[in-house]
């Protein structure tokens, strides 16, 4: 049989009684983070929209780039959501000594500085939306809403898992579950950072120097 | 690996966390943000060149974000979320970019007369 | 509202009136006379065995992978039978719809089916047979098998693969429902824009195919996750990634393509159901949408999906063609590589369905080629499996047959695909059914596989055999239908004959048609076999009843080291992987009789119904965002959160079964009685059928040369 074994089949170990159960955090982990890279695919789907879109046809002759878009308001917004993850590293650090009052410190501003993040973004939005700038006027503006309001509607998720998390780091403390969970929270939250990047490079600044 | 009980906190991608290094990406973060707004609002520059500043900000920050955030790297917990990552960001490419490529030559093509002599994508 | 469309609403019903139940139409009313008679009849048979308390116990709440995967396997056949009837009244209307004197009945102009009914049944046929049979089908092997043969006590997340089961469930419910309420999508199951915009289908049918589709793509979307993690984190100790079994590495693979391309998909539904909910312009003809959009980001998904369907297949074809063949597989090292090169150069390829949008010769050559290079890790596939063959001590089980013929096929479907992805061939035949010949050639590529898959592993799970005289009968007459009616459809493809038409104006092409309904009456015979098969195998479980872990006395992975029918705990102890094919090579060095000497407690986790009701609200969520009853869809919203927020407040303590009952259990099964409860106290427990392991002879290795 042509197999490259090496092992001597007389002696070979057979069994593996006593092999410890593999490590649930790290299981827990990896599977999110690949939950968490699905979702950048429906991101990309929505940039590849975004940039299709873009164009002068698809403002169907409403309001293009140079109207909607309000590069130093999100930078505002990019300055809160930063400091937002900030504070999650610092729920992390303090996760880190074991010590749930920084962890709940850390949350607590990571909500409100999200929250914050989502103000922002809210009265930019609101504020177009009164001015009849609404995703049903163009492919364009349809475009718009989507991808930067995909990102906004995984912040308020986040906020609501933050609270979650703050009553089970209360009432449960830091068991195995408590921890893994607040590490997925972890990567949740720095994934909003990382997608942000783009929103605001690719979005605001590209929107900014282009227009149409 | 300790995971079970209480001392679940002491378990090695909880220690990975760093106080210094979150403030360092944080500052970084800002500055790579912040300068490119600065030139894109001061017009610091052809529309050219103001894009590969942005992209080259928005490269740079991916990387220093995915190292000292979620701490990708080679390590024994970690070492698979980064080889997912790398793997997915050829997807991510080909997906945004040869949509962009075939519509952009598409729009050339096939755009009512009016647009044909407006490059794609308002460039 | 933010949007128009005809017809009342009203806020507690939304859309949703009597009228909107079809008992007019005779087709569905039968249809539905039939479906509720047989709901009551099975309901009844449940309720006269008194099997409520067990299918509950240990099926409907199961988390145990290969509970999930005979449930997902069995959702999958019966919407394969589904799914097939529409084929086959599709045949029947092209058949009698030719030429301008052919008759009308039942409301249409020729045939029986009118051009709405007709779009229909198209579009439901392709949308079930590809995400809701074959999908689940393969998604079902996987569950079952993958786990054993990297020697794991269950998948990664067993209450997430619950989850992902009961949300198909729930997408399938409402594909079907959509036959009793209301209409379903008359688009295409590929959902050609502008055509699903609400203008144009101002219909409820749109909405159910979007909802449903989406649903079922997040399901796919978590089951990848789940194997991916599995196949990374749980591979018994020694099982180096060059010894893991052909079957895993194509189902990474397949994981790897359905967790990257089904998100894409789901956002393309979901900004469709914008354009139709809240009066966005993403695909629309005017106000600056961009139908072209919708079509790059389907088939973004829409190619890496037929790989995702594809690999499996190659997997278990991996798997039968060495077992038959009496040697291990040729080019283990290259069959890796070639089913991640696969997923791998999937991605980039899918201009090729819409060459004829009329993009420039640079993205047209690009994509041509990108399409070609596919050839070549599948043509490296196919020489392996040849080489595997020669030389090999060929036994022609049922199994084999079912994957010798699937070679044939790939080869035909290959070569076709190849034609069709270079643009100046493309051009003349796109949109014809030469292009449905292709794929359904592939598909079927799969649907043998999965027959074959079926058939090989059958006795693990059930601890009985399948009839083999049935199962040949019903091979035979399977492929010759693939192959009359194919054949035919290649050669209509060749004359322009169009895909997706209810009336053929040419006389001429009738011979061939007739010759069409001719292959799917063979595959109705094939199907007939098929039933009789489970039927009498079932009454003769007792004769065909496995008595060794290897049924096949020459299969190689480790699935066939643990008994048949596979204990709940799977593996007592966790296996030593010594080798690549572990079973093999035991066996080969008269060490597969060996078991341990002693038995650990085992933790597993416990049996929930949370799974279940999560599907049914999603099943909720569906059906009133079809019906646009928002109080509903947003009480099933609250409800979905509510729940998974609760779920994490109480984690799965699990539950322990001592090692001496693992002893008591191994004991019975080697001693070849019916192991008592082996049940495990409802958490998973052996699939046998009542009876079929009730006393065997002394489990005896295989004396096979
Ligand atoms: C050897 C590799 C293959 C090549 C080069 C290839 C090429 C093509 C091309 C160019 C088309 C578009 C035809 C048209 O619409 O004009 C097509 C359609 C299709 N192929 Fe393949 N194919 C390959 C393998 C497969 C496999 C493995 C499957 C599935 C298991 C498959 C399933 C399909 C389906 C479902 C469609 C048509 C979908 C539709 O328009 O409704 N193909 N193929
Ligand atoms: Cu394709």
């Amino acid at each position: 049989m042509s197999q490259e074994v090496s092992v001597n089949p007389a002696t070979a170990v057979l069994w593996d009684p006593s092999h410890s159960e593999h490590d649930m955090i790290t299981t827990r982990t990896l599977g999110f983070w690949l939950y968490l890279l699905s979702d950048a695919m429906i991101v990309s789907s929505l940039f590849a929209s975004y940039l299709v879109l873009d164009h002068r046809i698809n403002t169907a002759g409403g309001p293009g780039p140079r109207d909607v878009i309000h590069p130093v308001t999100a930078f505002w917004g990019t300055v809160l959501l930063f400091s937002a993850i900030l504070a999650y590293g610092a729920a992390m650090v303090g996760l880190k000594r074991g010590d749930r009052r920084i962890v709940l410190a850390g949350l607590g501003g990571a909500l409100l500085l999200g929250g914050g993040f989502l103000l922002v973004e809210g009265r930019d939005f609101a504020q177009l939306a009164l001015q009849g700038m609404v995703p049903e006027r163009s492919g364009y503006l349809s475009a718009f809403y989507a991808l930067v309001l995909y990102h906004g509607a995984h912040l308020v998720f986040g906020l609501l898992w933050i609270v979650v998390m703050m009553v089970q780091v209360v009432h449960i403390g830091l068991t195995p579950h408590v921890v893994y969970r607040l590490l997925n929270l972890k990567l949740f939250w720095f994934f909003q950072g990382f997608i942000w990047i783009y929103v605001f490079s690719f979005v605001y600044l590209a929107g900014a120097v282009h227009g149409h | 690996m300790v995971t079970k009980g209480r001392d679940a906190w002491q378990h090695p991608q909880v220690q990975l966390a760093r106080g210094g290094q979150y403030v360092g990406a944080y500052i970084v973060s800002l500055l790579l943000t912040g300068g490119p707004l600065w030139l894109v609002v001061r017009h610091g520059g052809t529309p050219w060149r103001l894009m590969i500043i942005i992209v080259a900000c928005a490269a740079a920050l991916t990387l220093v974000q995915a190292y000292f955030w979620p701490r990708l790297d080679l390590s024994r917990t970690q070492r698979w979320m980064t080889a997912a990552l790398v793997l997915f960001i050829p997807l991510v490419v080909m997906t945004v970019g040869l949509t962009a490529w075939m519509f952009a030559t598409l729009y050339a093509r096939t755009m009512i007369p009016v647009l044909l002599h407006a490059p794609a994508f308002g460039y | 509202m933010l949007v128009s469309y005809p017809g009342p609403w009203t806020p507690f019903f939304g859309r949703l009136d009597a009228q909107q139940i079809p008992l007019q139409n005779p087709i569905l009313f039968w249809t539905f006379v039939l479906v509720s008679l047989g709901g009551v009849a099975v309901l009844a048979a449940i309720t006269y065995l008194r099997a409520w308390g067990s299918l509950w116990r240990e099926w409907l709440t199961s988390v145990d992978h290969k509970k999930i995967g005979v449930m997902y396997c069995l959702l999958g056949i019966v919407m394969l039978f589904r799914g097939f009837i529409d084929g086959v009244m599709m045949r029947t209307q092209q058949a009698m719809a030719v030429g301008p004197r052919s008759p009308g009945y039942m409301g249409a102009l020729h045939g029986y089916l009118p051009p709405y009914h007709f779009g229909q049944i198209y579009s439901a046929h392709g949308t079930i047979m590809i995400l809701f049979a074959i999908t689940p089908i393969l998604v079902g092997l996987m569950n079952i098998i993958v786990p054993l043969q990297i020697g794991a006590r269950d998948m990664a997340y067993p209450y997430l693969n619950a989850v992902s089961f009961w949300l198909t469930a729930a997408a399938t419910g409402l594909v079907m429902i959509s036959l009793f309420v209301g209409d379903f999508s008359h688009a295409g199951w590929v959902g050609l824009s502008p055509l699903t915009e609400l203008a144009y289908s101002p219909g409820v049918g749109v909405d159910y195919w979007s909802w449903a589709v989406q649903i079922g793509s997040i399901a796919t979307t978590l089951a990848s996750i789940n194997i991916i993690v599995t196949i990374i984190k749980m591979r018994a100790p020694g099982m180096t990634w060059t010894k893991m079994p052909i079957f895993c590495w194509t189902a990474l693979s397949t994981s790897v393509v359905g967790l990257s391309s089904f998100p894409v998909f789901t956002a393309a539904v979901a900004l469709l159901s914008l354009d139709r909910y809240a009066g966005t312009h993403f695909f629309t003809p005017g106000l600056g949408g961009n139908l072209m959009l919708y079509t790059d980001l389907f088939w973004i998904w829409g190619h890496p999906e037929v790989y995702y369907v594809i690999l499996p297949a190659f997997g278990i074809l991996s798997e039968i063609i060495p077992t038959f063949s009496e040697k291990p597989l040729f080019g283990y090292i290259t069959m890796a590589v070639a089913s991640i090169a696969i997923g791998g150069v999937s991605w980039s390829v899918w201009l090729h369905h819409f060459f004829t949008m009329g993009a420039g010769p640079g993205v047209n050559a690009f994509f041509s080629i990108a399409s070609m290079l596919v050839g070549i890790p599948t043509g490296v596939k196919v020489f392996n499996w040849a080489f595997t063959l020669y030389r090999g001590r060929v036994r022609f089980d049922v199994p084999m047959l079912w994957a010798l013929a699937a070679l044939v096929l790939l080869l035909i479907g290959g070569l076709t695909g190849m034609m069709l992805a270079m643009p100046a061939i493309n051009y003349t035949v796109h949109n014809s059914v030469f292009v449905v010949a292709h794929f359904h050639t592939m598909l079927n590529v799969v649907g043998f596989a999965c027959f074959g898959a079926i058939n090989y592993w059958f006795p693990k799970v059930f601890g009985f055999r399948l009839d083999e005289r049935t199962g040949k009968r019903a091979f035979w007459f399977f492929s010759a239908g693939t192959f009359v009616l194919f054949g035919s459809m290649y050669a209509l493809g060749f004359m322009g004959m169009p895909r997706r038409i209810d009336y053929i104006p040419f006389p001429s092409w009738r011979p061939l048609l007739i010759a069409e309904e001719v292959g799917i009456v063979l595959f109705v015979i094939a199907s007939y076999y098929m039933i009789k098969q489970l039927v009498v195998s079932i009454r003769d479980r007792v004769q065909n009843r496995v008595t060794s872990s290897d049924v096949w006395g020459t299969a190689r992975s480790l699935e066939w080291l643990t008994h048949s029918p596979v204990p709940f705990y799977n593996f007592a102890v966790q296996p030593h992987i010594n080798a690549r094919d572990e079973w093999a090579w035991r066996r080969e060095h008269g060490r597969g009789a060996e078991s341990p000497e002693h038995y650990e407690d085992i933790h597993l986790p416990i049996n929930t119904p949370l799974p279940l009701i999560l599907g049914a609200w999603t099943f909720a969520l569906g059906f009133s965002l079809v019906w646009r009853m928002y109080w509903l869809a947003a009480l099933s919203l609250i409800a979905i959160v509510v729940l998974v927020i609760a779920r994490s407040f109480q984690d799965d303590p699990g539950h322990t079964v001592p090692g001496a009952r693992i002893r008591e259990i191994e004991a019975s099964y080697r001693n070849g009685l019916e192991p008592a409860g082996a049940a495990g106290d409802g958490a998973g427990g052996p699939v046998a059928y009542p009876g079929a392991v009730a006393s065997r002879p002394q489990d005896n290795v295989p004396a096979r040369p």
